[in-house]
């Protein structure tokens, strides 16, 4: 009898123990008012060095009444990811609503599929595959999409200096984060230091890139900078598909403004959103997922309405190579996939094109630049990010 | 072991009541676990499915609205109202009962398993294939309820 109290105390004693020390503790640097919101886990510590701003916070619209529902869809495969769109709406007058919900729908797919030609690194004739295939130095006609996109780039490329730079292709291409690229498999596998140098050199010279206006008509010049390795000659490419996401909420929020739609969202991919009202309780709440758990579930939530809010982690696309890990956010300056402590980065409250570049070049500093970066820089936004240190 | 120890074992009852009170306990614990999953599981009628391959939700159907959301990359629409699945890891199909149940009638996944399933016609279970990372769930719920992770 004793023996089994004893065997069954070491039993619970055991699983509560080891419950304990699988709880590592990560650190959260957010420059909203820390009287406002904590982490939602109890493994997130909300550290001070971030100042804390007061956030423009518009005052949230609810419905009081009318026969209000919501209706969705989901556009797949767009520029490698899916996106997806729910509205709420008076569906008093059914048919009108309906009417008019699939006009919206029409619209949006026109500037999804728009964008995706324009933007694509795969499609054929897109202003990015042109670009991507172009000699160096020579001028391309691009649309008006490109142009715009690439116009964002460029400015977030000088405001973070150079952490956001779509120029780092090639880097990303031998990493395996390219659609069909092989991932590597061991450490022999991995780019050697010189060819992952030789290229984020190349990549330096984005800001070299000049964009042409002329009569109605678009050009982009790409830069005469070429990286030779091997006996080969590569001349610039340019993948702008994350900040692209964003563009495209951006376009979709103005649609659903011109639409008289205000409550819903639009999603691209889980990165970049934007978002209405909610119909019923005003404010959204958005959870930013936690990087180190398989579920669903959120580290740190914030409650927003009619703002963009986009969000960069390293544990969307990785794997790991004797204990290493390799994602897909790189390090402009180094060429390799980021290694800073920063985990997940998110923004709101600016244009989803602007966060998605910003979260990624936060992601790229690292916890001491970054905290630098949100305290001079980035007094307009929410800003939320957390560290593995 | 010495033989007077040999024979103080002999000498004891295979059950004492205290050995008897906890397995009473352990038992009562599971029991009463068994039932509040039994009893909360939630048995109203299916509202909607969702099907998703590797968490790619490629086919979503509303029974109240008989609104369907399909991917034509994954998703193939036959006459007679089943639909065909079919990823990289093989294909499945599923029949929709637009009376609110939906099935697996094929497979070519091997055992089979999400075929002998049965019928999902309420909202207390989910059909997974386990071969083909497929997965029916039931869909009811409010598609926009405030709440969104990124």
């Amino acid at each position: 009898m004793k023996k089994l109290c004893a065997s069954l105390c070491a039993i619970l004693s055991g699983l509560i123990l080891l419950s304990g020390c699988n709880t590592k503790t990560y650190n959260v640097y957010s420059n909203i008012p820390h009287d406002w919101t904590k982490p939602s886990l109890k493994n997130y510590i909300l550290k001070e060095d971030v100042l804390s701003v007061q956030p423009n916070m518009p005052e949230a619209k609810f419905v009081l009444e009318g026969n209000y529902k919501s209706v969705g869809k989901t556009f797949y495969n767009i520029m490698t990811s899916d996106a997806n769109i729910v509205i709420s709406d008076d569906f008093t007058n059914k048919a009108q609503a309906e009417q008019k919900f699939s006009s919206f729908l029409a619209d949006a797919e026109q500037i999804l599929k728009g964008a995706e030609g324009s933007l694509s690194i795969s499609v054929e004739g897109s202003a990015v595959y042109n670009f991507n295939n172009a000699d160096a130095g020579a001028t391309i006609k691009i649309d008006k999409t490109a142009y715009e996109v690439l116009d964002i780039a460029l400015n977030m490329h000088e405001f973070t200096q150079g952490y956001y730079n779509p120029a780092i292709y090639y880097n990303v291409e031998m990493y395996g984060f390219h659609e069909d690229a092989k991932k590597p498999q061991a450490k022999s596998e991995l780019p050697s230091d010189e060819k992952v140098q030789a290229f984020a050199e190349l990549s330096s010279h984005f800001s070299e890139v000049k964009l042409i206006e002329d009569d109605g008509e678009y050009y982009v010049k790409k830069p005469s900078a070429v990286c030779t390795f091997e006996g080969q000659t590569y001349s610039m490419k340019l993948d702008l598909g994350g900040i692209g996401k964003g563009y495209c909420a951006d376009l979709i929020s103005a649609l659903m403004d011109s639409y008289g739609y205000e409550y819903g969202y639009f999603d691209f991919g889980s990165s970049s959103m934007v978002c209405k009202n909610h119909y019923k309780q005003g404010d959204y709440k958005i959870g930013f997922r936690d990087p180190r758990s398989k579920s669903a579930q959120a580290y740190f939530e914030v409650f927003v309405n009619n703002k963009a809010v986009s969000t960069s982690a390293d544990d969307v696309k990785y794997y790991e190579i004797d204990g290493v890990r390799y994602c897909h956010i790189f390090n402009p300056t180094t060429g390799k996939p980021v290694d800073s402590e920063i985990m997940s980065a998110s923004i709101a409250g600016l244009s989803a094109a602007k966060g998605d570049a910003l979260t990624t070049a936060i992601m790229a500093m690292g916890k001491q630049k970054a905290v630098e970066f949100v305290n001079t820089k980035l007094n307009d936004a929410i800003v939320v990010f957390c560290c593995d240190e | 072991m010495s033989l007077k120890k040999i024979q103080q074992v002999k000498r004891g009852k295979a059950f004492v009541i205290w050995d008897i009170l906890i397995y009473g306990v352990i038992i009562t614990v599971i029991g009463a676990i068994l039932l509040a999953v039994f009893l909360t599981r939630d048995t109203s009628p299916l509202k909607g499915v969702r099907i998703s391959v590797e968490d790619l939700v490629v086919y979503e159907y509303n029974f109240e609205s008989g609104d369907e959301k399909l991917n034509e990359t994954y998703v193939e629409k036959s006459d007679d109202g089943k639909i065909k699945v079919t990823s990289k890891y093989g294909y499945n199909v599923i029949e929709i009962n637009k009376n609110g149940s939906v099935k697996v009638t094929d497979a070519n996944c091997g055992k089979l398993d999400c075929v002998y399933t049965g019928e999902l016609k309420d909202n207390s279970g989910i059909i997974y294939c386990s071969p083909h990372k497929l997965k029916i769930v039931p869909y009811g719920f409010d598609i926009d309820d405030g709440n969104i992770i990124m």
